[in-house]
């Protein structure tokens, strides 16, 4: 028996459905009984689902899906690590936009993705990243007049 | 030719981020060179943003030194999560108007969670319509007052759209303490998807505000029957709900209910802002309501214009949070904030 | 009223007509460009300045500007991943899978075409159904919504998966899409449910951050693991030519058209009709293939899987434009902007606009149709340049894919914590992708849960039990039992596929 990632996820969604069923204790039957009605089936599926998981999976019943598939072109090694530091660098915008504001999150993301991972040249970096602000201004602030908070950094300071 | 390129474009910059950086200079006339941002709590499309984007138009024009007005949407919890911003995070420089959901003083009165402001202690603007809940019901049936209503065999059947609405709150109330023979079947997705389904047959009527039934009364789908305190002249004259009841504490509930409606579309400052300034608004609003473009054109959009200046709308909003706690108990059986 | 007919095009055409639709399709074109804002947005935005004009150019303006939206949003859905529109998600499905396969020039010609044939036949339709409209809206009731509603989830189920795991994946993925529609407060007592005393989850979860994050992340993550341009490929690096998509729509016009037609049929029923249109006409095309080897194909760039979507998201707004017109009632949240204008020109829709305003409704559909013209016109021009993009390295690429992502996800509500949906579906929506659950599914459910269960209430408040019973509802509970059992025969008789590599 493997403890696969499939297994893990099944599983998490089998707990996800329970925790689900179980908060629609205290409700009355108007509120309780859609979410009832969803979560059980879901439950008994992904149950269905942890259990078909611990089996294995053989290349030839393997599930397709009507969707799109992650590339395998590159080792499995390197793909994780590159995954990992993906994902990183989306959190990472994230806390630069809450501190600084999107305003200034812009121009500065841009140029470290250019510079820090993309290993761009200096100019290409600050030129696009000129350009990501520029346009960015013009189009949703100028023009649009949505609102942008300032940046956690900035409000502090106050 | 590098040099050439590069150098034009950092003087390209360098203008375009002083074109961009330069502050408004303050000059006499108080708005000058400045802009006013009101921020809506829901979503564009609807009625209070509606009337947001038109105060935005007529209003600068009345203010000294004409302003920009910009809209902003922040929605989210009924326009609950506008109003805290409104509330502790906006500053009070004259500068930001709240414009919100009209029951938010219920929900505050019933303690509804995540409120974390206090509607009194707003520098009140003023509210520049009014909203008229009407119940109507489906022209081909026999029921023409309501008292017909109380006789109804079987019952109406009335769609709501959810508790906390007009829509499910006007009848409910109509239902257990005037006693009028009503089921409400509550869970449409709005007020139009009833109308749809007073068409269809599955439903008998609706209740809701009276501009957005106008068009169905007109239509001859549909005829008023019972209206609430907040009036227009068109339906002056037909029965208003706490006439309906006898006892005091009824006739106050329903009061509650409606007290909101008077204030149909809030405007506010955040607390402390400058006196001056919020008198500057009343000033402006009173004038930019009598503007007769801005009557045709609201007009045209329905609403129901009705200024009510910020001064007694703070004393509507006093009144209402002061209820008796005993009121508020029989209240809260019946209104829950959503 | 063939004269009407002929007449309202001589008003659309008039100078002063035709210039504000062009105008509204310039701004409709950029808004349905760019994620996040809205075509349904800028609609209201626009809506005061439409206060002075005479309600065929206010219109000639508003829908110049609509019509346009879906059609540009597929752009973005196709080149990069990112849904544009909340309805274009579908065409991500084979349309940005053919764009990395170096046919990206080919798909946008595809959508474009089939969304202007999806228009025409959409208008024609509203034209053709102008007697029977009303008596058509009424037979549809509360409980066929409903029945409507698990159909289409059903349907798409079955559907995404292959083998007996792939669709006790699908249906896995449903139930967590309708569970997940249940956050929030629920619609019959107001009682928050599964908020986690947070106040941003009060209305529920918001679909565009949602969507945005499912469906874009994933692609970003891949592409930064590829280290390649988006068309890698494309063989011998040569991108194909929008021509060909072009020719495609005309190759395959009968499933096209098919799709045209649920995309009006479904878009005439309010609040259900538009997010389903675009994946019931997907999972239409899937199964329009003829063997298992060619259903397989889909998901993975095969063109009829951007025609289905392509003509049923314009298509279904010639149907919502017909509940909106003949009863006042808004067919889409964009139709409920729409009537709006309505009475800002003084008309009242109803039965009066198929009778004594017959001109301005027709005049309504001949800019449906006149502006998708246009926008096809003028895009074929430039959108093999556009399709260049996918050859651009993915480094320079992705942090503007990051900043699209962002933007759009932040700027429907303007809330930071919108991003924080985005990051977490995007993780979610990246698991599901490695470990092969199927995503079309949960996003069916998420869209119609909140429909689903409203009128699953109302049907049995007013009807009792005997909602069952109605005709049209039986009938679509006959085609769920159908539609599960064909798929659950044709999954026992497909052939072992052999040696298919893992995903690790």
């Amino acid at each position: 028996m493997r403890r696969s990632p499939e297994f893990l996820l099944a599983l998490a969604v089998a707990l996800l459905a329970a925790w689900a069923l179980i908060e629609t204790r205290s409700w009355s039957i108007q509120t309780a009984l859609y979410p009832r009605v969803v979560a059980a089936p879901l439950l008994v599926l992904a149950l269905m689902e942890t259990f078909l998981s611990l089996k294995g999976e053989a290349p030839a019943e393997a599930a397709q899906t009507m969707d799109f598939t992650l590339s395998t072109s590159i080792t499995p090694g390197l793909a994780q690590r590159r995954t990992v530091s993906a994902f990183a660098w989306l959190v990472g915008f994230l806390a630069i936009v809450v501190l600084l504001g999107f305003s200034r999150a812009i121009p500065v993301f841009v140029f470290a993705y250019l510079k820090g991972q993309g290993k761009e040249s200096w100019t290409v970096s600050i030129v696009l990243a000129a350009l990501a602000w520029l346009v960015f201004s013009l189009l949703f602030v100028r023009l649009l007049h949505l609102p942008f908070a300032e940046g956690l950094l900035w409000t502090l300071r106050k | 030719m590098v040099r050439v390129w590069a150098a034009s474009s950092i003087i390209v910059a360098l203008v375009l981020v002083a074109f961009l950086a330069v502050p408004g200079r303050s000059q006499q006339p108080l708005f000058a060179g400045k802009t006013v941002t009101i921020i809506v709590g829901y979503n564009p499309g609807g009625g209070y943003d509606l009337v947001a984007r038109l105060v935005a138009r007529y209003l600068p024009k009345y203010l000294p030194g004409n302003p920009t007005i910009v809209v902003q949407n922040m929605p989210g919890a009924n326009s609950v999560i506008a109003a805290n911003h409104v509330y502790a995070v906006a500053k009070p420089d004259g500068l930001t108007l709240g414009a919100f959901n009209r029951n938010l003083v219920l929900g505050q009165l019933v303690k509804a969670p995540g409120i974390r402001f206090d509607m009194a202690k707003f520098a009140w603007i003023g509210s520049p319509a009014s909203e008229t809940t009407v119940l109507t019901i489906r022209n081909d049936l026999p029921y023409r007052t309501p008292a017909d209503l109380t006789r109804a065999d079987p019952a109406v059947i009335v769609g709501a759209t959810g508790p906390g609405a007009s829509t499910y709150d006007f009848p409910l109330l109509l239902k257990a303490l005037a006693k009028l023979n009503l089921r409400i079947i509550s869970g449409y997705p709005s007020s139009a998807d009833i109308m749809l389904a007073v068409e269809r047959k599955e439903v008998d009527g609706r209740a809701g505000s009276y501009s957005s039934t106008k068009p169905f009364i007109d239509r001859g789908l549909v005829r008023p029957v019972v209206r609430g305190r907040a009036s227009v002249p068109d339906i002056a004259q037909l029965p208003m709900d706490e006439d309906l009841v006898s006892d005091v504490r009824s006739k106050v509930v329903m009061r509650l209910r409606s007290a909101p409606e008077i204030i149909g579309r809030p405007y506010v400052a955040p607390p402390g802002t400058p006196e001056e300034y919020v008198r500057v608004y009343w000033d402006a609003f009173t004038k930019m309501v009598g503007d007769r473009e801005f009557l045709a054109e609201a007009d045209k959009a329905g609403l129901e214009m009705n200024f009510t200046r910020g001064d007694q709308a703070a004393q509507i909003t006093r009144d209402v949070l002061g209820a008796s706690p005993d009121i508020v108990k029989v209240f809260s059986q019946f209104f829950s904030f959503n | 009223m063939l004269q009407t007919f002929f007449q309202a095009l001589l008003e659309v055409l008039k100078w002063n007509a035709l210039s504000f639709m062009l105008i509204g399709i310039v701004v409709g074109f950029w808004v349905g460009l760019l994620p996040g804002i809205g075509g349904a947005t800028t609609l209201a935005l626009m809506l005061p300045f439409v206060y002075r004009m005479a309600p065929v150019q206010a219109f000639a303006f508003l829908l110049g500007m609509h019509s346009v939206v879906a059609t540009t949003g597929e752009i973005t859905s196709i080149l990069f991943g990112i849904p544009g529109e909340a309805t274009t998600v579908a065409t991500i499905l084979d349309g940005h899978a053919m764009a990395k396969k170096g046919q990206a020039g080919r798909a946008l010609g595809a959508s474009l075409t089939s969304s202007l044939i999806g228009a025409i036949v959409g208008a024609a339709a509203l034209a053709l159904a102008i007697p029977v409209v009303r008596p058509l809206v009424l037979t549809f009731g509360s409980p066929e919504f409903f029945m409507l509603s698990i159909v289409g989830i059903a349907f798409i189920a079955s559907l995404s998966g292959r083998g007996p795991r792939g669709m006790i994946r699908g249906f896995l993925a449903g139930c967590l899409g309708l569970l997940l529609a249940a956050v929030g407060q629920d619609p019959q007592m107001g009682i928050q449910r599964y908020t986690l005393s947070s106040l941003y989850l009060w209305n529920g979860l918001n679909l565009v951050p949602v969507l945005v994050g499912f469906f874009a992340i994933p692609e970003i993550i891949d592409l930064a693991v590829r280290g390649t341009a988006i068309a890698a490929d494309a063989p011998m690096g040569r991108l194909s030519q929008v021509r060909e998509g072009v020719f495609d729509a005309f190759r395959h016009i009968w499933l096209t058209i098919r799709c045209s037609l649920i995309g009006t049929y479904i878009g005439i029923i309010p609040g259900v009709g538009g997010g389903v249109a675009q994946w019931i006409a997907y999972a239409h095309a899937v199964q329009s293939a003829k063997t298992p080897a060619e259903r397989d194909g889909f998901g993975k760039g095969d063109v009829r899987g951007v025609l289905g979507p392509g003509a049923a998201v314009n298509s279904k707004e010639g149907g919502a434009l017909i509940p909106t017109i003949a009863f006042g009632v808004p067919g889409s949240t964009a139709m409920a902007i729409l009537l709006g204008g309505f009475f800002v020109v003084g008309l009242v829709p109803g039965p009066d606009m198929l009778t004594k305003h017959l001109d301005v409704t027709m005049s309504m559909v001949w800019t449906i149709v006149l502006a998708n013209i246009i926008t096809v016109v003028v895009s074929v021009v430039f959108l093999n340049r556009l399709a260049r993009l996918t050859n651009i390295r993915g480094g320079l690429l992705i942090p503007f894919l990051a900043l699209l992502t962002f933007l759009g996800a932040y700027t429907s509500s303007n809330s930071l914590n919108d991003i924080v949906v985005t990051l977490i579906f995007g993780w979610f929506g990246y698991l599901m992708v490695r470990y092969r659950w199927p995503r079309a599914p949960l996003v069916l459910g998420l869209v119609l849960g909140d429909v689903a269960e409203r009128y699953l209430w109302i049907s049995v408040a007013r009807y009792g039990s005997a909602w069952l019973t109605r005709p049209i509802v039986v009938i679509l509970i006959l085609l769920i039992v159908g539609v599960i059992g064909s798929s659950i025969r044709q999954q026992r008789m497909l052939p072992k596929v052999p040696g298919v590599a893992r995903a690790t």
